[in-house]
């Protein structure tokens, strides 16, 4: 056979065993978060908060860190949604195709996304000093807020700049101001993508825990006002299986498995979402 | 014509009004949204100043207080002692991040060249969905994944193996018999930085017109054949710009590689010894960091240091990638 | 006729939709044959079906045969890239590969792994057939991006005929340069049509008039009528080519 085929042959083989590295991999992870966390998942683990003791085997379960999570990562998604809007709006409805301001935003939001969520949670550990906060839901859900910041923007520039031109034209053309087709037909147009682009960013958000880890603080209990600290999935998780005792450890796999499910489910609800969403969009 | 003067000169006193389309308050409206859109857009940009300035200023008392050389070589790291010698984590983080490219590059490229170049619109169609689900994983829990499976393996596969046979290497020196490595640490974020690098050397690769790939093809040209010397020489510098984005991905993350690599301050000399990234010092000590005279100083040091090297690897990055695929990193 | 390319009930299908109905056809030995049509007509698909360039579409569907030298180049022992070796294409956009001018040149002998005694040699002669040599004979190591687009298109005719192919397929190959470019590659073309079978796609009458020996008119898929440029041309028996020789479809 030529050189050139089995070139091409062995180029073929380690491909397809790179694809497969991959894939075993991603099934890897998966396997093994529900293999060491199903044990340990009890209806008490999912409705409880840590009793007395729980640290060294006691009772209780991991309720304070889910719904703790669900406060700040909701808090921080509708923060970020805020915020996110207004920016990707502008950039897409109100800035020309080649506006050097809207370069310099978007390289800069490119920028931000890069940021490592541990520099962003010691950013939001200076200000909260500085401001006299101590770690409370409050101080996550802002700092949570700025870390999805520039995902969301993406995600929902990314869908604006579908928009084809000629529908914006037309609604102008019909007298409509920029502010009436941003936020009538640009929206309706996009929902799905903005649905998305939100989920995708509460995932990030639910899933992070070194930017929590200064300024949501930890506890045991559910937090009742912004003020108090909040526990989060990920820290339950990192905390749990840093202990010595093995029934700990075991109940860290479960909130890991917790986890994963939560953000799974948030993707295929992205999904699901922009699908049924999808049905106003003009092709 | 008189009647026609008398006519225009009425016109010209009493001009009839035209009827507004647009009423003042949907214009004040349109303006202020504008004014308020706008304003929101100076947000990433003031958020990126105010990071720099705020950990600036925290890291100011200690590099009022020592040399910066010695900050930045300084071997020994005794905060009681007031000795900050900042060596061993950059060199950890280095050594870490080193290894995860360099797991990670082969396997993604290749898979990449088959995403674009070989399969089938069906296989893209599942693969897409995969990595999207691969990069939605959180950090802890690839945290989790390690210290149960790759920390062992390291420990009972990969120790005996590679030790044994490349051990008189120093770099392959099997130091250290716990597993828990820069080896580990590499693996771990290889896979972690492995959909996204797949992602954007897609785009990339995407981006090459076909006319070129059929000029390859027409002269009898097999499609590896193409790959090699039409294709990827041309995405070249995008390709390159991704793998510093994944590079600069991996030298941020915190929790996986915490759990994996060891947390011990000596720069290592062999992939199995442990390793005490940046990130890794920050996340550890923050809770000491106000008892300890210059330690809060230092620590945001480390976040100060994060966030200038990956500034720098991203900026020049995200412009390149943005000349080669006419659009902002996927 | 001694026919270098015979082409016997080839159908081509994109998907549900067909493309080529039933096709049989047979391309003279050097000479230059000129297939003809209205756009979407069939013409490309017609063109690329000799170098196998079809496959590379997903979803297409091919039945028939398209016979080399009497040798279907579609049976199962082919090799699709020892085809494209003897039949070249030159396409109406020139892409240079991202390399040198010689080594654009010598690439189809680098991934052939022939003449590498002579390179050198071969590159020259290939510049100079197509007409390139005097302008880039000083140059030969700079980028081959760096060549205006006629250059650059000459560049592609030369890197086609490194290999030493039998027929040479030309998709519009001057609908993309000036004027004067074009008059370059048509006159290189005629200079060729001694050592090599020749066939081309035009949608540019005038052009087909100037080229052509051998003429194929087709329309909606189908085809119409072929036969020598002369009686074509001024004779046509079907009304339909009357119709488009006009300039009425």
């Amino acid at each position: 056979m030529k050189k050139r085929h089995v070139e091409e042959a062995v180029a073929r083989i380690l491909m397809l065993l790179s694809f497969g590295l991959l894939a075993g991999s991603l099934g890897l992870i998966l396997l093994t978060v529900v293999v060491k966390g199903a044990p340990a998942l009890t209806l008490a683990m999912l409705t409880q908060v840590p009793q007395g003791g729980y640290y060294l085997g006691k009772g209780g379960g991991i309720l304070n860190a889910i719904v703790g999570s669900l406060y700040l990562a909701g808090g921080g998604t509708a923060v970020a949604l805020l915020l996110s809007l207004p920016i990707a709006l502008y950039l897409g409805s109100y800035t020309r195709r080649r506006s050097r301001w809207a370069l310099v935003v978007r390289l800069a939001l490119d920028v931000l996304w890069g940021i490592p969520s541990i520099v962003y949670g010691a950013f939001g550990f200076t200000i909260m000093i500085a401001l006299g906060m101590r770690a409370s839901l409050l101080g996550g859900i802002l700092v949570l807020a700025l870390l999805e910041l520039p995902i969301m923007v993406r995600a929902m520039d990314e869908v604006i700049r579908m928009v084809p031109a000629a529908l914006g034209q037309a609604a102008l053309a019909l007298g409509a101001t920029r502010l009436e087709n941003a936020l009538h037909i640009v929206t309706r147009q996009t929902l799905p993508g903005l649905a998305t682009a939100v989920l995708l960013a509460f995932g990030r958000g639910i899933g992070d825990a070194a930017s929590v880890l200064f300024t949501a603080g930890y506890t045991d209990r559910i937090p009742t006002s912004l003020l108090q600290p909040a526990a989060s999935l990920p820290l339950a998780v990192f905390f749990q299986l840093g202990t010595p005792f093995p029934e700990v450890q075991q109940r860290g796999y479960a909130a890991a498995l917790v986890l994963t499910v939560l953000v799974l489910a948030v993707s295929l609800g992205s999904r699901w979402l922009a699908a049924r969403l999808g049905r106003y969009a003009v092709k | 014509m008189w009647a026609r003067r008398e006519a225009a000169r009425q016109l010209a006193a009493d001009p009839p009004q035209a009827t507004p389309v647009l009423s003042r308050s949907r214009r004040a409206r349109d303006r202020w949204a504008g004014r308020l859109f706008l304003g929101a857009t100076v947000l990433p940009l003031a958020l990126l100043v105010a990071m720099s300035i705020a950990l600036l200023a925290r890291t100011w008392p200690i590099l009022q207080a020592r040399p910066i050389w010695h900050l930045l070589t300084g071997q020994t790291w005794r905060p009681l002692q007031g000795e900050f010698g900042f060596r061993p984590f950059i060199i950890g983080t280095a050594w870490v991040t080193a290894v995860a490219m360099a797991v990670a590059i082969p396997p993604c490229l290749l898979s990449a060249v088959y995403l674009v170049e070989y399969a089938r619109p069906i296989t893209r169609a599942v693969v897409k969905p995969l990595l999207d689900l691969l990069a939605g994983i959180p950090s802890v829990v690839y945290g989790v994944w390690g210290v149960v499976v790759v920390v062992p393996w390291v420990k009972n596969a990969l120790l005996p193996t590679i030790g044994a046979w490349l051990g008189f290497i120093p770099l392959f020196a099997p130091t250290n018999p716990s597993g828990f490595s820069v080896l580990a640490g590499g693996i771990v974020l290889a896979v972690m930085v492995a959909p996204f690098i797949i992602a954007v050397s897609y785009e990339v690769l995407d981006s090459v017109p076909n006319g070129l790939r059929e000029a390859s093809l027409a002269v009898g040209a097999t499609r590896w054949q193409t790959v090699q010397h039409a294709v990827l020489p041309q995405s070249a510098p995008g390709i390159v710009a991704g793998i510093v984005l994944g590079a600069s991905r991996a030298l941020g993350e915190t929790m996986a590689v915490l759990m994996v690599v060891g947390n011990v301050a000596r720069t290592p000399t062999s992939i199995f010894d442990p390793a005490y990234p940046l990130t890794a010092l920050i996340a550890n000590n923050y809770g000491e960091m106000l008892s300890i005279p210059l330690y809060d100083s230092a620590l945001l040091g480390a976040a100060l240091m994060l966030l200038g090297i990956v500034v720098l690897f991203n900026s020049a990055s995200t412009l390149v990638l943005h000349r080669v695929t006419g659009r902002w990193a996927a | 006729m001694d026919a270098h390319i015979q082409v016997q009930e080839l159908s081509v299908a994109y998907g549900a939709n067909p493309a080529l109905k039933d096709i049989c056809l047979e391309i003279p030995r050097r000479q230059i044959t000129v297939i003809i049509g209205p756009s979407g007509c069939g013409k490309t698909t017609l063109l690329k079906s000799f170098n196998r360039f079809l496959e590379l579409i997903d979803g297409v569907r091919l039945c028939g045969q398209v016979l080399l030298d009497g040798v279907d180049i579609y049976g199962p022992a082919m090799d699709a890239t020892e085809i494209r070796k003897r039949v070249g294409l030159l396409a109406q956009h020139p892409y240079p590969l991202p390399m040198s001018i010689y080594d654009n040149v010598a690439y189809g002998l680098r991934i052939h792994d022939i003449g590498r005694q002579d390179a050198d040699a071969r590159v020259r002669r290939c510049l100079e057939i197509a007409g390139l040599w005097s302008e880039v004979k000083d140059r030969l190591r700079a980028p081959a991006t760096g060549l205006s687009l006629g250059q650059q298109q000459r560049l592609c005719l030369a890197r086609g005929l490194a290999v030493e192919p039998e027929v040479l397929l030309g998709d519009e190959p001057t609908s993309a340069l000036d004027p004067l470019s074009a008059r370059h590659i048509e006159q290189r073309l005629l200079e060729l049509k001694q050592s090599y079978t020749i066939v081309l796609v035009t949608h540019i009458l005038r052009q087909a008039r100037r080229l052509a020996d051998y003429v194929v008119f087709m329309y909606m898929g189908e085809l119409v009528e072929h036969g020598p440029a002369r009686e074509v041309f001024d004779h046509p028996r079907e009304e339909l080519t009357r119709d488009y020789l006009a300039g009425a479809i």
